[in-house]
């Protein structure tokens, strides 16, 4: 898995490192630590850097690695020292090893159109999920580009998590509607809950009175597939005239995780501009599962 | 021994009720008998008359035989008592309700996934089926460890009714059992609530039963529903007239744990 955590200098940021810091503690995922800046001259300059945010970033390193301390950290860079090593004619000798981390922790630096730099480096590092913060207080945005929560959250090929600082995280509600859901998507709104400690309801969409023959099905399996990992999930049924503002209730206290296939009922019901709305009123996280 | 009616479809709801009734049978000695009414009515199906009707209706009721069988297969890895199924044709509620008259069930257990909307708990609770049910039901909303119970004392109930039938449904079941007394309205200073659950906790002293919390609770039906999501199972009895947008048909919309209900 690898997570690129987008940040600025701004608190929210903080919370996003945080919060990946303990996504990777669970999963030993790649991690790239991404600070963007709006000034697009800043990487032609003679310093080629900003010191504010190369400064923010160092300390967002040690943020992260601090998550580890305890456990052993798949993250440590290089360790050398000597070893006994069996050479071609079956002797042994005693060598100088230096040997790479298990797991990737990069932080790079980007400027110019910040939301355009975290999608681009997404692309590249071909990330599984974007995570960035944002300022809930004034409807999700960033500092220097309003709406970037918004452009990344809805131009992203892979999974995207905006999260908040506001409170705790009492419940994962996963909305879905899809047939095959994949295990990926499974696999990480468990951790969502691991991480949290927090209840896992999961939500069907139906279009009518009735849930699609396909859905019951999924939904069956998804629940197996929690049970047989000791999560008791509960399920509700939502008709998709009623999605708007069954999500605005819950978003007061879950964390609402879409799952948002190309041609899910999810995607057709929620649009953009719906989407966009979600995350700008959510008063907790919201993850947007590809 | 008490005889459990479960309706079963090959569906989610079934899947759930099904596993919370062995959950159940765990609990208290409890015979499972399912059952399976696939719809005959002539929307949905051509009417026929003489063999060509007869041959049409072995034929459906083969086939909802397979899907029902492969339903209580896969659920008796967790359930082996599991028996088999009743298949039937007709009117679902109709057909479930003539066995529950002429079987002596002691337990009505149906899956109910809830639904954002309340107007399909409510329907369910006001359909034929449930308006005329001979014996006490539980609503399985969702598939919760049955490790603790709770038992909803409100005002205007009679006490006696909500104790004697919820002993003698849930036997001696080694469960834990908290008792609330539920104020969904402004707060009083709740002495007259503490004397009932007194009342409460002799009866069920009586019965054998050792009350763990007994609590005036009071609150918002919504609050209050979340805040009972951790039990297994909620008890409390209901009269027929419940209405739509009352604090109770709200909080028992809104609750996503079982409910043992009956009629007062």
């Amino acid at each position: 898995m690898r997570i690129l955590c987008a940040v600025d200098e701004k608190p929210y940021s903080e919370y996003a490192i945080r919060e990946t810091a303990r996504m990777a503690l669970n999963t030993w995922a790649n991690v790239t630590i991404l600070g963007v800046h709006h000034d697009s001259a800043l990487m032609k300059r003679a310093s080629g850097r900003d010191a504010d945010l190369v400064e923010t970033l160092r300390r967002y390193r040690e943020l992260f690695l601090t998550h580890f301390q305890e456990s052993g950290s798949p993250y440590d860079t290089k360790r050398c020292g000597y070893e006994f090593m069996m050479l071609a004619n079956g002797a042994w000798e005693d060598l100088y090893l230096c040997r790479s981390s298990m797991k990737e922790l990069k932080v790079r630096l980007r400027a110019g159109n910040m939301s355009k730099a975290i999608l681009a480096e997404a692309e590249e590092d071909e990330s599984d999920l974007i995570v960035i913060g944002c300022d809930h207080d004034r409807g999700c945005i960033w500092a220097h580009e309003a709406a970037l929560p918004k452009k990344v959250v809805n131009g992203a090929s892979c999974s995207a998590l905006v999260v908040t600082a506001r409170k705790k995280i009492k419940s994962i509600l996963c909305c879905l509607d899809q047939q095959s859901v994949s295990q990926e998507t499974l696999e990480m709104v468990n951790q969502m809950v691991t991480i949290h400690k927090a209840r896992l309801k999961i939500v069907g969409l139906s279009k009518g009175k009735e849930l699609k023959p396909d859905v019951d099905k999924s939904m069956q399996f998804i629940l197996d597939y929690y049970l047989a990992r000791e999560i008791t999930p509960s399920i509700s049924i939502v008709d998709t005239s009623e999605l708007e503002s069954f999500l605005a209730q819950e978003s007061e206290q879950a964390l609402i995780a879409l799952v948002m296939g190309k041609k899910s009922l999810l995607s057709k019901t929620l649009s953009k501009k719906k989407v966009d709305k979600l995350v700008e009123a959510s008063r907790s996280s919201v993850l947007i599962l590809r | 021994m008490i005889k459990v009616l479960v309706p079963v479809e090959a569906d989610l709801a079934s899947s759930i009720a099904l596993r919370y009734a062995c959950q159940l049978a765990e609990l208290i000695e409890a015979e499972i008998q399912t059952i399976n009414v696939k719809a005959s009515s002539s929307e949905e199906y051509p009417v026929g008359t003489g063999w060509v009707r007869h041959t049409w209706e072995k034929t459906m009721l083969r086939e909802a035989e397979d899907d029902v069988r492969q339903l209580i297969r896969a659920e008796r890895a967790h359930c082996p008592t599991l028996g088999e199924p009743m298949i039937m044709l007709g009117d679902r509620d109709d057909e479930i309700l003539k066995e529950l008259q002429s079987g002596s069930y002691g337990l009505f257990l149906e899956g109910t996934i809830p639904t954002f909307s309340s107007s399909y708990f409510t329907k369910r609770l006001q359909s034929h089926l449930y308006q005329t049910m001979p014996c006490p039901f539980i609503m399985v909303k969702n598939l919760m460890p049955l490790n603790r119970a709770l038992l909803i004392l409100r005002d205007g109930v009679d006490l006696h009714r909500l104790i004697q039938t919820s002993t003698d449904t849930l036997k001696k079941a080694p469960l834990p059992l908290d008792l609330f007394y539920l104020k969904f309205q402004d707060k009083g200073n709740g002495d007259p609530e503490k004397e009932q659950l007194k009342v409460a906790e002799d009866l069920l002293g009586e019965q054998g039963w050792v009350v763990e919390k007994s609590e005036v609770i009071y609150g918002q039906p919504q609050e209050l529903a979340e805040r009972f999501e951790d039990y297994g199972l909620l008890v409390t009895v209901l009269d027929r007239s419940l209405k739509k947008g009352t604090p109770l048909q709200e909080f028992l919309v809104a609750t996503l744990a079982p409910i043992l209900l009956f009629w007062q």
